[in-house]
């Protein structure tokens, strides 16, 4: 459960990406235009916009039967689905004509008809439709109400309905519904009796799997005919995963799906529902492998992923390889990574990039391979830094792996901008970062940590994290770079500690207890308080809290720990200079916490500059305040890094 | 003898109206600068009182700005022991806090739970309740509070509830965050004497706390929320009197004081203190004798400052009288000095019209009186002559209006000349030389004639006419060259060896009676100077007299 959200967080983050509004899309194309419009003289110097511009159309979605793409375009300044034929392009069109509400995402549920939502957060009421893309008819799927969906995987129709889980019934019970694709009063499958957080479909649009959690053991449910009683088929422990890909072709008792139980990483396993016995089918011995390349359509996994060096990806289909070997060659040196195929292989979407080229989006069709969006496309021919994975030994003599990515600028010694990642349960990864190449081009070394606590490098590594904010934690992130400094690649004089979330709250505790060691910190919404941060966890989900427990301590127990730990509680000892971004809408932290916090480092003469966005969340997402958060950044280094 | 005394008249009348004047002048400054330190001290009583209040509650808004927020650091996580420990710190830091109550409170919508306050399905109520207090000896004292389950016995959580609901109920509530104002009333509960205070929750909790009194079927849940009353006694503040000069007794004082008693209080200011401590005021009160020593200590030294203007004037006054009076002396030599000088002009010419009147009126001239008049003409012509070069020459020395013209000279050439000379001029002079140098002096020739000339005619003149000797030794030393004049004349009596060189100064004796104006000394000393030597004078009086003339050495460039 844990992984599995974690997992969905990239998902979301990722999706949130693409979700942007229509100012950038004015802004870049108006300050590309200025720029173009300029001299011809390359600048050493990218603009900040070009680093974090958005494409226009996102969110590519191959129809089951491979013959259309379809993809979110701006219209009217609203995001409005569009089709693409891919073997008569003529015939491509606009869908939805919305002027007024974003369409927030979509799915195909046919080959015809694609459903979609316009609600504008998941705060907002439910308001579904579906639209044929022949006819172009738009009807709602059921009445607009005040509840939440979640849909099951895969997102499709079975025999004309769409399976989702509701909290219809009772606001805090989740249940599984059938909703008519033509329309109609959802109906409910399953009352939810056994806490379940997942039910999962097979292809013959029956739920015979479902996972409950308590957030501290998962347990993997199965029964044979919906008619039946769900069994207990197996349970994991906090730190274990156990999550279903899909259904084994033929056989009715086998999954196949991502496990660590009995095993440090997470491996492809083809799980027995009846003995609960796996097999394991591919697994990395260095990290987790993806939840990707199972195909609910062909039933079998077509291939698999792993943020190895980089991200390594392994074809089992042979056919697949085949097409995937004849795309590889044509983008020499890049990785490709695919998206998304259709059952039989006529289509495929695919993303490429390298570690200094962000690339792009294709799809490859019967031979044919075609861009469908250009990413930071202000970027492709300009010379950007190389990111380099680096290893050293924690104090404790844990290996620590990181990213190193330097500017090109040579020089004896580097300042160094440590950046944090959030979560802690998240990672850094190789590939094309727009915020360390920015940094990297304003003569930053950019070093990312992948400290204990991070995911996808293991269980035994993820549960080393465990209590260890400010403790082993931040040792892994001061360890690394001392190291940079033994290893005299860092000025020792000049290292910045810089993250949003998580890595806020690291930078923020740098300033408090290690500042000879930093020059300067930058907090992005960076938690202050943990009993703050702590209380995010509502008490109707006390299930939670158990697991957050182990994570970071228990707050009325320990808190001694969370007084010691949290940098609103230290804010005294801050000396070194401070750049704070807070975003009014940030749920880990309260205004009240930021505002005495800020007060105290201003009363201390400590020289901080603390922006404040009312409308932004942990995230600045807003194109104006994000080239605001890039500019401060680079000022603020500037000043401080001389 | 006329004297011009309306030249240099001395009016004492105008030095008494300038001292008069100066005087009034102090006086009147001293008394305004009197009048100046008293009105400033006052000012400064009614006005200094500010920052005395400053810093007097610096505690108390430190306790009230910092340590109460702390409480909602803790986002209701405290428990009693927790809430142990931070009342300690507080109650050992800030002696103005008497004693602290914290209730840990449950907001909750769960029926099963007992709710001692409830409106709609939000209800409160006290899990635990403690008392906090140091006793005499500084220890803490805690003590468990039984609740009877009456809403009145917890009268300020029950207004902070009461508030929160209303606050809850409002139509519209601005679901992104609770302005400043609401803050302050919501969670803050301030009486004289008491702050109550609640940790304020995030706003995620308060729009659920909303949704619980709402929402019959909201989730059931419950959260947890620290709640303190802080007892503040004023009177323990400790005051920081920072002007004790201007402040003889601060003191913190109920704000209703009927029993004021006005004893030897000659000056008085109040400020009232804010807040929870709004029952009683800062007062300040001053004696008379306490104030006065305050100005004076302004006082004092501004009049010192008079004093010592009012000196400098007088010293200046001083200094003119006195320079009027040396210009007057030095009016008076120049005066005496035209009387002498027309007297010594005169017997010359007197002779000169007397013999040419002679010869006039002589019906025949015989050879011997040709002779003699010729003489006595010639002679007397030399006289004037003689003066009017003297008189010259010094004008110029005085003016710096000669060149000098060095050149070397060889001494002993110039010596034997000099020496012929007089042996020709003063047959009646023993004179005894000698003269060994080697090197030649640097000096205008002109000039050092003249000194010669006049230590000679000197040495010649002031000599009984039977013992007239003058022995000159010019010698040569490391650096100098010393040239003696040694006579066995009257001498010089030793009082006198200062004025001797002065102008005009003349010795009173019978040789000094003719052709004397008293510059001959003062010529040679302002001419050897400015040849860059310098003239000394040894004598014992009735033995003789010896001058000394000095000259450095120059090596000559070749």
């Amino acid at each position: 459960m844990k992984y599995v959200r974690k997992l969905f967080y990239l998902n979301r983050s990722r999706r949130f990406m693409n979700i942007k509004g229509i100012l950038k899309l004015v802004l870049v194309t108006l300050s590309t235009f200025i720029y173009s419009c300029g001299d011809s003289v390359k600048e050493d110097l990218i603009p900040i916009q070009d680093f974090f511009d958005r494409p226009d159309h996102t969110n590519f979605k191959i129809s089951p039967d491979g013959k259309w793409v379809a993809y979110l375009g701006l219209e009217d300044h609203c995001k409005n689905i569009f089709i693409l034929n891919l073997s008569n392009p003529d015939s491509s069109k606009q869908l939805t004509y919305q002027n007024s509400l974003n369409v927030q995402y979509y799915f195909w549920a046919t080959n015809d008809s694609i459903v979609f939502s316009n609600a504008q957060s998941y705060q907002d009421s439910l308001r579904l439709f579906t639209v044929d893309i022949h006819s172009e008819q738009i009807n709602p799927l059921f009445e607009t109400s005040k509840h939440t969906i979640k849909w099951l995987s895969p997102a499709r129709a079975f025999n004309g309905y769409l399976f989702a889980q509701m909290n219809r019934r009772d606001s805090t019970v989740i249940d599984l519904y059938k909703i008519p694709l033509k329309g109609g009063q959802p109906i409910l499958v399953d009352e939810n009796s056994n806490h379940f957080n997942d039910w999962f479909v097979s292809s013959d649009g029956k739920v015979r799997i479902a996972l409950s959690s308590d957030s501290v053991q998962d347990k993997l449910w199965y029964r044979e005919d919906e008619n039946k009683r769900f069994k207990e088929v197996l349970e994991t422990d906090f730190a274990s995963l156990i999550y279903p890909l899909g259904p084994v072709k033929d056989i009715n008792n086998s999954i196949y799906a991502l496990s660590n139980r009995g095993r440090d990483k997470v491996a492809l396993v083809r799980l027995n529902l009846e003995s609960g016995q796996e097999t394991i089918l591919s697994k990395n011995d260095e990290v987790d492998m993806n939840a990707d390349g199972y195909s609910f359509a062909r039933q079998e996994v077509l291939f698999s992923t792993a943020f190895d060096k980089r991200k390594a990806t392994t074809i089992y289909n042979k056919e697949l390889k085949n097409i995937y070997l004849q795309i590889s060659s044509k983008f020499e040196g890049n990785s490709v990574d695919i998206i998304e195929v259709d059952s039989s292989f006529n289509t495929i979407l695919f993303r490429t990039y390298t570690d200094t080229n962000p690339g792009g989006i294709y799809y490859y069709h019967k031979g044919i391979i075609k861009e469908l969006t250009p990413l930071n496309p202000s970027l492709r021919d300009k010379k950007l830094s190389h990111m380099e994975e680096i290893a050293f030994d924690s104090r404790d003599g844990k290996r620590i792996k990181g990213y190193l990515t330097y500017p090109l600028k040579k020089q004896d010694k580097y300042p160094v901008v440590v950046l944090v990642h959030d979560g802690p349960n998240r990672r850094d990864v190789w590939g094309f970062n727009s915020e360390v190449q920015f940094l990297a081009n304003r003569g930053y070394a950019v070093f990312q940590v992948n400290f204990r606590g991070s995911v996808g490098l293991g269980k035994e590594f993820y549960v080393a994290g465990f209590k260890q904010w400010g403790g082993e934690i931040q040792n892994d992130i001061n360890d690394g770079v001392a190291w940079l400094i033994h290893k005299g690649i860092a000025d020792k004089d000049r290292v910045a500690i810089m993250g949003t979330g998580f890595g806020g709250y690291s930078a923020l505790y740098a300033a408090c207890f290690n500042p000879t060691m930093y020059k300067c910190a930058i907090s992005s919404s960076g938690y202050i308080n943990l009993f703050t941060y702590f209380k995010e966890f509502p008490p109707y989900y006390n299930s939670y809290k158990q697991l957050y427990y182990r994570i970071i301590g228990n707050p009325q127990k320990e808190y001694e720990l969370f007084k010691a730990i949290s940098p609103l509680f230290h804010a005294d000892k801050v000396r070194m200079p401070v750049l704070m971004f807070q975003g009014g809408k940030d749920r880990y932290n309260t205004m009240t916490d930021v505002n005495q916090f800020v007060q105290k480092l201003r009363s201390n003469n400590v020289e901080l500059t603390y922006i404040y966005k009312e409308d932004e969340g942990r995230r600045f997402r807003k194109d104006e305040n994000i080239i605001e958060f890039y500019q401060n950044i680079e000022a603020f280094l500037k000043e401080q890094m001389k | 003898m006329a004297r011009f005394d309306s030249r240099y008249k001395k009016n004492l009348g105008l030095l008494i109206v300038f001292l008069l004047f100066v005087t009034l002048l102090f006086v009147i400054s001293v008394f305004f600068a009197r009048t100046i330190t008293t009105n400033f001290v006052q000012t400064d009583f009614n006005n200094r009182k500010a920052e005395v209040f400053d810093e007097t509650v610096k505690d108390f808004n430190e306790f009230f700005q910092e340590k109460i927020p702390e409480v909602a650091y803790y986002q209701g996580f405290m428990d009693s022991v927790q809430a142990k420990d931070f009342s300690n710190s507080i109650l050992r830091k800030y002696p103005f806090v008497q004693k602290i109550e914290f209730s840990d409170i449950l907001f909750t919508n769960i029926d099963s739970v007992e709710r001692q306050m409830r409106i709609g399905n939000f209800g409160a109520s006290t899990k635990s309740s403690y008392l906090y207090e140091l006793t005499s000896d500084y220890r803490l004292q805690s003590s468990k509070q039984v609740s009877n389950g009456d809403l009145s016995s917890n009268e300020e959580l029950y207004s902070i509830f009461l508030k929160l609901c209303t606050y809850l109920g409002r139509d519209n509530v601005d679901t992104s965050r609770i302005s400043n104002t609401d803050i302050y009333n919501l969670f803050y509960n301030i009486q004289p004497g008491k702050i109550s205070y609640m940790n304020i929750p995030r706003m995620t909790d308060v729009l659920s706390f909303r949704s619980m009194m709402v929402d019959v079927n909201y989730q059931k849940s419950s959260y947890e929320q620290d709640f303190y009353v802080f007892y503040i006694l004023p009177t323990k503040i400790q005051i920081n009197n920072k002007y004790p000069n201007l402040y003889e007794n601060v003191s913190i004082k109920p704000v209703v004081d009927q029993y004021i008693l006005d004893e030897a209080v000659f000056l008085r200011t109040e400020i009232a203190l804010p807040g929870a401590l709004s029952d009683y005021k800062l007062q300040f009160v001053t004696s008379e004798g306490h104030i006065t020593k305050e100005i004076n200590k302004w006082f004092f030294p501004v009049v010192g400052i008079l004093i010592l203007i009012y000196l400098v004037l007088l010293l200046l006054g001083y200094l003119i009288y006195r320079n009027v009076l040396a210009n007057n002396r030095m009016y008076q030599l120049q005066y005496d000095f035209i009387n002498n000088l027309t007297h010594e002009f005169k017997t010359p010419v007197s002779v000169i019209k007397i013999a040419g009147n002679n010869i006039k009126s002589a019906e025949q001239l015989s050879e011997g009186e040709k002779n003699m008049y010729g003489r006595i003409l010639d002679q007397e012509a030399d006289k004037l002559n003689s003066l009017m070069n003297k008189l010259l020459s010094f004008a110029q020395i005085e003016n710096k209006s000669i060149k000098f013209n060095g050149e070397f000279i060889d001494l002993n050439e110039f010596c034997q000349h000099m020496f012929e000379s007089t042996r020709i001029k003063y047959p009646d002079l023993n004179l005894k030389d000698s003269v060994s140098v080697k090197s030649e002096i640097y000096a205008d020739p002109i000039l050092l004639t003249s000194v010669f000339q006049n230590l000679i005619d000197n040495a010649y003149k002031y000599s009984n006419p039977t013992n007239r000797f003058l022995e000159i030794k010019v010698e040569q030393t490391k650096k100098n060259f010393v040239i003696l004049f040694k006579d066995r004349g009257i001498g010089i009596d030793k009082k006198e060896f200062n004025s001797i060189f002065k102008k005009f100064y003349r010795v009173k004796n019978q040789f000094n009676q003719q052709g004397s104006i008293g510059l001959g000394l003062a010529f040679c000393k302002e001419i050897t100077e400015f040849m860059g030597g310098e003239i000394k004078v040894e004598s014992e009086l009735n033995v003789g007299t010896c001058f000394m003339l000095i000259f450095p050495i120059v090596i000559k460039k070749v």
